[in-house]
């Protein structure tokens, strides 16, 4: 723990100041940094403490300046783990998904018979993925949602998907008397959006692919993604609901260009990405694919549009903090 | 699958079907103490009556330099009561809930049907009001309201806070004998709490984390865990991540964990994990406690602005608890 | 990794607190009971001491399931033998709500509200702790039942016959008619019926009935005596043996002066206390503790006006007292106490050892000369010249420095600017830049040494090295709670650097300087961070704040060292008895532990009494400052130390924006 030990016995601001951040990326480690999926299948990252693989992070920085504004600036590092995932999930059924299937339905949420007639609505729901790294089971299982036997990933399903037999299987389906009763309401849940191309694309074929009310409730969105999404939705003439569950702030984004409300420490941070970019020649652009500049990971996996700092690996750049699975 | 009762103001008081309520709300230096009211001239909420309570806090150069906000927010709350009849009931910080906020002062009317806006009340005062209301047979249908606010400075909000005791209303009344577990609800400030904490590690130590909202909460809330935690946690100490503004699922997590054992409650966190702990509370018996350090002054800026929806009204959260003369938790 | 941090022997600083009873007698050191003796004997006692002084741990020894786990696990209990005829029940102010029974105070007539308050007080009070009573009775025959044998000096008897004279006796008893119902047959029973009676004033005063229950005011005795009549009632029915001595507890005896503070009405809960002491009464006798030491003032028993004679209704053990070290070091008891802890903590982790432990593995401290010399380094001599002074000294003083000498070369700079040799103009003499004048006088070295290296680490910005033994006891300010901190952060340090070495455990680490370094500078933020999450945080946190700063900055100022005792402030006596806001304030940071304070011999011709105030020596590295005191602290005032208080910022928390204030030579608030 070389680098952050020299700033325990330097000078008194220093000092407190490493302290502080030490103590709380301590304990961030504990019960957050530690459940990182990607470090957790190699063995011997998985044996080394986070603060120790912090600090080895730390030295792939040139200067010690870049090094001390990276170390501050983590703290508004957001990460996802599996308690907020679980939490996540819970409200986007129960604040988002149900509330909705209650507006469409007209139910009174006051009547003694709520709870059949939603569970009635429920079943005629499909709950369905964005994409794959959302774990509809997990979801399903922790909310104790039911879903319906086939649960696409509707980005799987633009590029490899048959319209007709969507929509064949939309109004077949059957309740468990085996009557039919067609699926009358499409919810699609996505854990991370960046910028809302990827989140879009597959939303553009949901309103094509699905004749019925759409509810897109992220867990998670970054700004860009939440404008894009929102205007989508205001484009659909009401057949799309965009209800996010979470909105990142700006302070979990750094941009390119200064915003007005920054947290003062971004200027150094965005200086030491830049040179850390440089460093490391990484292919993905400074402030991560599509310039998002994410400040978020979650338990599985670090999206790419956070900064490649965090998780790319290049000869010049041999630790990554969060180092990414990527598809090919 | 089901849905508690809570919300959006304007989503759920439609629902209700009450046609005009009795308005409890209390004025301060905080600029969204108005939001209520100002929800009142655009939305369907019709008021019969109305209870203003107006507190004092204790001498300090903060009381001093929100006075200036203070009056501001009474004349506009003034004047958005317009011809609603109302009365002013005054108090200090430091007083007894129970010489201030029982129902005869709060309801004196005996309305059917009562708001209760917890948005600047501080804790102590709206949880045995809550309490209060929920136990009056003449209140049939009890509504609590919550407006967020824009943002919140980044610095200390409080200060002084006074050692922990049991709210009123909510002592523990019986032990099971086994020590209690300590549910800690997190928030910005540490208020006094750090042997009640220190002490607790020793049994069984929970924080309640509310999450969502993310940043800038999330990141403040680690802060005070990071101040809050036991040099050395024990192994079982849990962090439960609930919605900052679900009340309901509070009420219910507590209940459960309630059941096997005493629970003490520490409410550092958002107003709704208060009033979430505090009916959960009512709900175990007599087994559980709540306590609270009271602090003795506000930043004057505690917050600034009330928080917009995206069509730019203010953000009113209200949970209805009673309808029709039943309980709902 | 996880896992490694349980293997730390001080992890769980607190478990000799409260609860686990076999892991409190794995951990209690009998050391603390050898200069405690009177808490088994027949007097009064109040029990004083800080957060983390063994108060609550020396309280705790008093329980009966304490008790029984000493008996089970065959450990020699560590009172004397001839003192272990006794039996205790107690109460914690804060877990019972006291302040529940002062919140209906409102709704009573303003003329009899004292009074009425004291009465429930006091009836709540005696439910409480005779319920508790008849609580350990029962659970001590159980346990007798169940292990013959154990507690032999208490043997219980619940045979029929014998429960049925208590009872009888019970009934006869004044303070007990109607204080339980008519026709109990049982001890059982009885505690029952008071359980009862504690929940109908919890009824009433948590507001979940509106009357106040009649028959408890009918039934309501002074302070003290349905104890009192039940332990006679127990004796002479022979439930328990004749000589049994029943010692009642009541800690957080501080509690009351906030609940008197915010109720506003006035002394009445401490005076219900102390008219149970009052009485005297043989057949109970009172165990307080408390933090404060402000059990002197108002002592005025309830109704009677009769103060409280110290040493006749009570003695006090002041753990403080026990522990600080006195004139002599000889004699010390604390580093036999904490040597002891430590042991016993090695112990239970499983790691053998042969001879002193903590000299195995914090080594010697080092000498000045040798941490002088790791301040500098390898650096070039940095000490600042007059222009005026002979180059010969110049030369001669760099020379020290070059050959290795840095504190000598530092020593002699600091010499020349003495008023002394100013006035004979040696700096100007190149004659005499030789052979280390300054050591002519041992007392001058050693009065400075501390300071000098202060000012060479401070040159560098550097952190200021403790290590060894001796230091670490010196930092703990003979507070275990805090020499605990020091051990476990040390430890924890270690593991960081050493993880292979720690994966070993085989034989004790030997720490290294830097892990010391490192790891009392952590204990050191931990102790000052409990500070800011404690009572009153926001003033103690400004005053030491302030005060931290104060001192370092005119140490490091005094280039001559003139002062080197500036690291203690001290004011006279009759201030502390001004409405002055920072009295309070000071008292806190006593009571709280964050200040030392002591008796101050002036040196002032006027020889008026004053009061001297150090930090506690774990809150110095935090501010770089020694821990030894030496000389004369800064003579001030309250209005000088409000200008220093004033100019604290508020803390706040750890955002982007407090993190401005860093820059060289800018002294922020700590941490904030």
């Amino acid at each position: 723990m070389s680098i952050i030990n020299t700033w325990s016995t330097s000078t008194i601001e220093r000092q407190n100041a490493t302290f502080k951040l030490k103590q709380l990326y301590e304990l961030q480690a504990i019960f957050l940094f530690d459940q990182y999926e990607p470090v957790l299948a190699n063995p011997a990252e998985a044996a080394m403490s986070f603060i120790n693989r912090l600090d080895r992070w730390l030295s792939c920085f040139s200067d010690p300046i870049d090094q001390w504004a990276v170390f501050r600036t983590f703290q508004y590092f957001f990460f996802v783990g599996k308690d907020e995932t679980d939490e996540l999930y819970r409200c986007a059924v129960n604040h988002k998904l149900l509330p909705w299937l209650v507006e469409q339905e007209k139910l009174d949420i006051f009547s003694p018979d709520l709870s059949s007639q939603l569970n009635d609505v429920v079943s005629q729901t499909w709950p369905c993925p964005v994409t794959d790294s959302l774990r509809i089971n997990s979801l399903l299982h922790r909310t104790n949602l039911k879903g319906q036997s086939l649960r696409p990933d509707w980005l799987s399903l633009k590029e490899l998907g048959d319209k007709d037999r969507i929509a064949k299987y939309i109004s077949n389906r059957k309740n468990s008397r085996g009557e039919i009763t067609p699926i009358k309401y499409l919810v699609l849940f996505e854990d991370f959006v960046g910028s809302g191309s990827q989140c879009g694309r597959a939303a553009k074929f949901a309103l094509e692919g699905f004749d019925g009310p759409i509810l897109l409730a992220p867990l998670v969105v970054c700004h860009p993604g939440d404008k894009y999404l929102r205007d989508l939705a205001s484009k659909s003439n009401g057949r799309l609901t965009y209800d996010p569950v979470v909105v990142l702030s700006a302070e979990c984004l750094v941009s390119e260009q200064p915003t007005i409300g920054e947290p003062s420490s971004f200027p150094s941070l965005r200086l030491a990405m830049k040179n850390g970019h440089t460093k490391g020649n990484f292919s993905d652009p400074a402030f991560g694919y599509e310039g998002v500049g994410s400040l978020a990971s979650s338990y599985s996996n670090c999206p790419n549009n956070s900064p490649p700092i965090f998780h790319g690996v290049t000869s010049t750049w041999p630790y990554p903090l969060f180092p990414r699975k990527g598809r090919a | 699958m089901s849905i508690k009762p809570w919300g959006s103001i304007d989503w759920l008081l439609p629902r209700t079907k009450v046609e005009a309520w009795h308005l409890i709300t209390s004025s301060s230096f905080e600029e969204r103490c108005v939001g209520i009211l100002l929800c009142s001239q655009q939305v369907e909420l019709k008021l019969t009556s109305a209870t203003l309570l107006r507190l004092t806090n204790p001498p300090s150069d903060f009381w001093t330099d929100a006075q200036p906000a203070i009056n501001k927010n009474v004349e506009a709350m003034h004047a958005l009561l317009d011809q609603t009849p109302f009365n002013e009931v005054e108090g200090k910080l430091l007083a007894m809930p129970s010489s201030l906020v029982r129902p005869s002062s709060l309801n004196p009317d005996d309305c059917e049907s009562v708001i209760l806006d917890i948005t600047t009340i501080p804790k102590r005062f709206f949880l045995f009001a809550m309490q209060q209301l929920m136990r009056s047979e003449k209140v049939k249908n009890l509504v609590i309201t919550y407006t967020k606010a824009k943002e919140y400075p980044e610095a200390a909000l409080c200060e002084n806070a006074l050692p922990p005791t049991a709210l009123q209303g909510f002592a523990r009344m019986s032990a099971t004998g086994e020590s209690p577990r300590l549910i800690v609800g997190v928030g910005y400030m540490p208020l006094s709490v750090e042997e009640l904490v220190e002490q607790a590690k020793n049994v069984k130590l929970d924080f309640i984390f509310p999450f969502p909202p993310a940043s800038p909460a999330f990141r403040r809330n680690w802060d005070l865990l990071a101040m809050l935690m036991p040099t050395d946690p024990p192994r079982n100490t849990d962090i439960h991540r609930v919605h900052g503004m679900d009340a309901f699922e509070i009420c219910e997590r507590i209940k459960a964990w309630g059941e096997s054992r005493d629970v003490d409650l520490l409410p550092l966190g958002p107003k709704p994990h208060a009033l979430g702990m505090a009916m959960a509370a009512m709900r175990l018996d007599g087994h559980a406690e709540v306590l609270y350090s009271q602090p003795q002054s506000y930043r004057p800026n505690y917050s600034t602005g009330i928080a917009a929806d995206a069509s730019g009204r203010p953000q009113i959260l209200a949970y209805c608890l009673k309808l029709n003369g039943r309980d709902l938790f | 990794m996880v896992a490694l941090r349980f293997d730390n022997p001080f992890h769980d600083l607190w478990v000799t607190e409260i609860l686990d009873s076999n892991a409190f007698v794995q951990m209690f050191s009998p050391l603390l009971v050898t200069d405690a003796e009177e808490l088994f004997s027949s007097g009064h006692v109040v029990v004083r001491g800080r957060q983390g002084s063994g108060k609550s741990m020396l309280l705790n020894l008093l329980q009966t399931s304490t008790r029984v786990a000493y008996a089970k696990s065959k450990t020699e209990f560590p009172a004397p033998p001839k003192q272990r005829a006794f039996i205790s029940a107690g109460v914690q102010l804060t877990k019972e709500s006291a302040s529940l029974v002062a919140s209906r105070a409102d709704e009573l007539p303003e003329d009899q509200r004292m009074k009425l308050v004291a009465a429930n007080f006091a009836d709540y009070l005696n439910s409480l702790l005779s319920s508790d009573l008849i609580r350990n009775i029962l659970f001590l025959a159980v346990e007798q039942e169940k292990n013959s044998g154990i507690l032999s000096e208490v043997n219980i008897n619940l045979s029929a016959k014998t429960q049925q004279r208590f009872i009888d006796l019970l009934y006869q008893a004044e303070a007990w008619n109607g204080f339980i119902p008519k026709e109990l047959q049982s001890l059982k029973d009885i505690g029952t019926a008071l359980e009862g009676r504690i929940r109908s004033y919890k009824s009433y005063f948590n507001f979940q009935t509106d009357e106040f229950p009649r028959e408890l005011v009918a039934s309501r005795s002074p302070a003290g005596e349905p104890m009192a009549e039940l332990a006679e009632a127990l004796r002479e029915s022979g439930v328990m043996p004749a000589n049994t001595l029943v010692l009642l507890r009541i800690d957080q005896h501080e509690e009351l002066f906030e609940l008197e503070r915010h109720t506003n009405l006035g002394t009445v809960f401490r005076q219900v206390i102390n008219s149970a002491l009052a009485k005297r009464d043989p057949r109970v006798a009172y165990r307080i503790g408390t933090r404060h030491y402000a059990w002197d003032r108002d002592i005025t028993a309830w109704g009677s006006g009769a103060p409280l004679e110290a040493m006749r209704d009570y003695s006090i053990i002041d753990l403080d007292q026990i522990l600080k070290r006195g004139e002599h070091t000889k004699g010390w008891k604390f580093p036999l106490f904490a040597a002891d802890v430590v042991s016993k903590r090695l112990d239970a982790a499983g790691l053998r050892f042969q001879g002193n432990s903590m000299e195995t593995m914090f080594g010697k401290s080092l000498e000045p000369a040798d941490r002088a010399r790791r301040y500098v380094g390898d650096t070039k001599c940095a000490l600042q010249f007059e222009e005026t002074w002979a180059p010969a000294w110049k030369a001669y003083i760099e020379k020290l420095w070059n050959d290795g000498e840095p504190l000598e070369a530092k020593f002699g700079e600091v010499w020349l600017r003495q008023q002394t040799q100013v006035k004979q103009k040696v700096a100007d003499d190149e004659t005499r830049a030789h052979s280390t004048p300054w050591r002519k006088s041992k007392w001058w070295v050693k009065e400075r040494n501390e300071v000098a290296l202060m000012q060479l680490a401070g040159s560098r910005q550097q952190a200021l090295i403790w290590s060894g033994e001796r230091q670490i006891i010196d930092l703990a300010g003979h507070n275990i709670l805090a020499f605990m901190t020091i051990c476990k952060s040390v430890w924890a340090t270690w593991q960081r650097r050493n993880p292979a070495d720690a994966e070993k455990r085989s034989a004790l680490p030997n720490f290294s300087v830097e892990d010391q370094v490192i790891g009392i500078s952590e204990a050191s933020q931990i102790w000052f961070k409990k500070i800011q999450v404690g009572l009153e945080a926001n003033q103690r946190t400004r005053l030491i704040s302030g005060l931290g700063q104060w001192f370092r900055r005119r140490m490091l100022g005094d280039r001559a060292i003139s002062n080197p005792g500036h690291s203690g402030f001290s004011l006279l006596e009759n201030e502390l008895s001004s409405d002055h806001f920072l009295v309070p304030i000071i008292k806190a940071c006593r009571d709280h532990g964050d200040l030392m304070e002591s008796q101050h011999t002036t040196k002032e011709k006027n020889q008026a009494q004053r009061l001297k105030w150090y930090l506690h020596p774990l809150l110095c590295p935090l501010f770089r400052i020694p821990h030894i005191r030496t000389k004369e602290p800064i003579y001030t005032s309250l209005y000088e130390l409000q200008d220093i208080y004033n100019n604290q910022r508020r803390p706040g928390p750890i955002a982007d924006e407090t993190l401005k204030a860093e820059s060289e030579g800018q002294l922020g608030l700590p941490g904030f």
